[in-house]
């Protein structure tokens, strides 16, 4: 199908779907706005969008960035629209029946994006690991703590670190992030990595969050990074190169 | 709720006035900056690093600007913000670094410096609730209280002209009073009392407050009730200020004649 973006009654219609359906979650998806003309109007240059199956955030990133590359005449990021409209083109993929055939859609942010409110945007399933990984596109493997999980779940390193600009966007912290949570095999947290503990995830954005007023971080490389960690987080450094 | 940063090492805090960020649309389009950094008052040493970042969500990129003794600015070719289609939402960070033994110590820092327009006068006033265009859905206006900055007042930009909206003296008779008792309320919640740190939004909105006729000093403990009636003493008094029911019947008066 040709990429389309909603226009603000398409937005409304999608919206008030998802209300909704927070009411009854067998409802029919109404996936005729994707080609109504009074709701949504394609996108140029016209590129081609695939309905498909996502094994993670990182392939659906990655697939979005080659449809999205081409796209002008408009801020791709920041286009409430085109993130609504994608969102209801995989909206199989991105809000499943549940075993009862329920959906749970969640909070609005994860559907339309929250494009003027700094602290609710990166919320969105789609616009969100796209972002984070045109922010790591030389290598986005170093951003794989925030994009291994199934394109649904977001999860406690996604609000804790992808809430975080000064995280976010710091090549070095996202691959300590990553050496140290998701280890070598770049696909599974270790166990521990996302709970309140000493040297989890909420402490690492925590502590680092102080190291920003103390420190440049972004003059720094990974290994000084995991370095300037205190002691708590050993048990997540082995094999980690820091220290 | 944000976490609380503390300033352990005593970096300096790069005013607004001091950090002026310019953009402008190059030959092709291209956004570029213009910085005009003044840090001669900032006892900063001479070979310390200054740098320019600019930055909206996850879109980030980085430019030296040379030394505290000798700025740099980057050629007009490097000052070009690829990273940003549009300057919408589009803010700076200015980085001062130490050299040598303590390499890479934050030694000053201006946060969120937004764009300054080029027919900006000079104006040091501080917008305590500035208004911003944000689509809210069903909702009218929310206030954001986000951002580091300090609140804004978001208005659903689906209303039309929203800059008309939010000077309406209609929406303000409704609105503000509202929005300042949350504003207070988020503060006391988030347990900042301290009024001297003219840098931090939090106590320039107690400072706001506290020199409205009769309210005074915002109460020392976290008590309760001592604060809902300090914050209800300070709406009161803000909304007496501005005449707010005033304006309001004016306009159900004028509605009616009309």
């Amino acid at each position: 199908m040709k990429l389309h973006r909603f226009n603000d009654d398409g937005i409304d219609r999608f919206s008030k779907f998802l209300d909704a359906l927070s009411a009854d979650g067998a409802l029919a998806v109404p996936t005729d706005l994707l080609t109504n003309a009074a709701c949504s109007v394609p996108v140029q240059p016209s590129p081609e969008v695939q309905a498909r199956q996502f094994a993670s955030r990182m392939e659906a990133a990655r697939y979005l960035d080659s449809v999205l590359s081409g796209v002008t005449g408009c801020d791709v990021e920041r286009d409430a629209g085109l993130w609504a409209w994608l969102s209801l083109f995989y909206f199989e993929e991105l809000c499943p029946p549940d075993g009862r055939g329920d959906r749970k859609p969640g909070e609005r942010a994860r559907w339309i994006p929250a494009v003027d409110e700094a602290r609710r945007s990166y919320r969105h399933l789609l616009a969100g690991a796209y972002r984070v990984y045109r922010a790591h596109r030389d290598n986005p493997e170093r951003a794989m703590v925030l994009l291994h999980t199934p394109l649904p779940r977001t999860g406690h390193f996604w609000y804790q670190l992808a809430s975080r600009q000064e995280l976010v966007t710091n090549p070095a912290i996202m691959e300590a992030a990553t050496e140290l949570y998701l280890g070598h095999c770049g696909t599974k947290p270790k166990r521990g990595a996302t709970s309140e503990i000493p040297g989890g995830v909420f402490r690492f954005a925590a502590v680092l969050n102080q190291f920003d007023t103390v420190w440049d971080l972004y003059a720094m490389k990974k290994e000084q990074i995991l370095d300037l960690l205190p002691g708590e987080f050993d048990r997540f450094r082995e094999g980690a190169s820091g220290r | 709720m944000s976490i609380r940063r503390i300033n352990s090492t005593g970096r300096r805090k790069i005013l607004r006035e001091d950090s002026r960020i310019f953009v402008r649309p190059d030959s092709d389009g291209m956004l570029m900056f213009d910085a005009t950094l003044d840090l001669t008052d900032y006892n900063l040493p001479n070979d310390a690093r200054v740098f320019v970042e600019a930055y909206r969500q996850t879109s980030f990129m980085r430019f030296r600007h040379g030394t505290v003794a000798a700025p740099q600015p980057p050629p007009d070719s490097e000052c070009r913000l690829t990273e940003f289609a549009s300057r919408e939402g589009l803010l700076f960070r200015v980085k001062v670094t130490s050299t040598g033994d303590r390499a890479g110590v934050l030694l000053a820092e201006g946060d969120r410096i937004p764009v300054s327009d080029d027919e900006e006068q000079p104006d040091n006033r501080i917008a305590l609730l500035p208004p911003a265009p944000a689509d809210l859905g069903q909702e009218t206006w929310r206030v954001d209280l986000t951002g580091a900055n300090g609140p804004l007042l978001l208005v659903n930009k689906r209303v039309g002209n929203w800059r008309a909206v939010a000077a309406s003296p209609l929406f303000r008779s409704l609105v503000y009073a509202a929005a300042m008792r949350q504003v207070l309320w988020h503060i006391y919640i988030e347990g900042t009392r301290d009024t001297d740190d003219t840098d931090d939004w939090r106590c320039r909105w107690l400072r706001f407050a506290a020199g409205l006729p009769g309210v005074g000093d915002p109460p020392r403990d976290s008590d309760h009730d001592d604060w809902s009636e300090w914050i209800t003493t300070a709406v009161e008094s803000f909304s007496r200020q501005h005449q707010m029911l005033d304006h309001y019947a004016a306009f159900l008066a004028a509605e009616a004649s009309a």
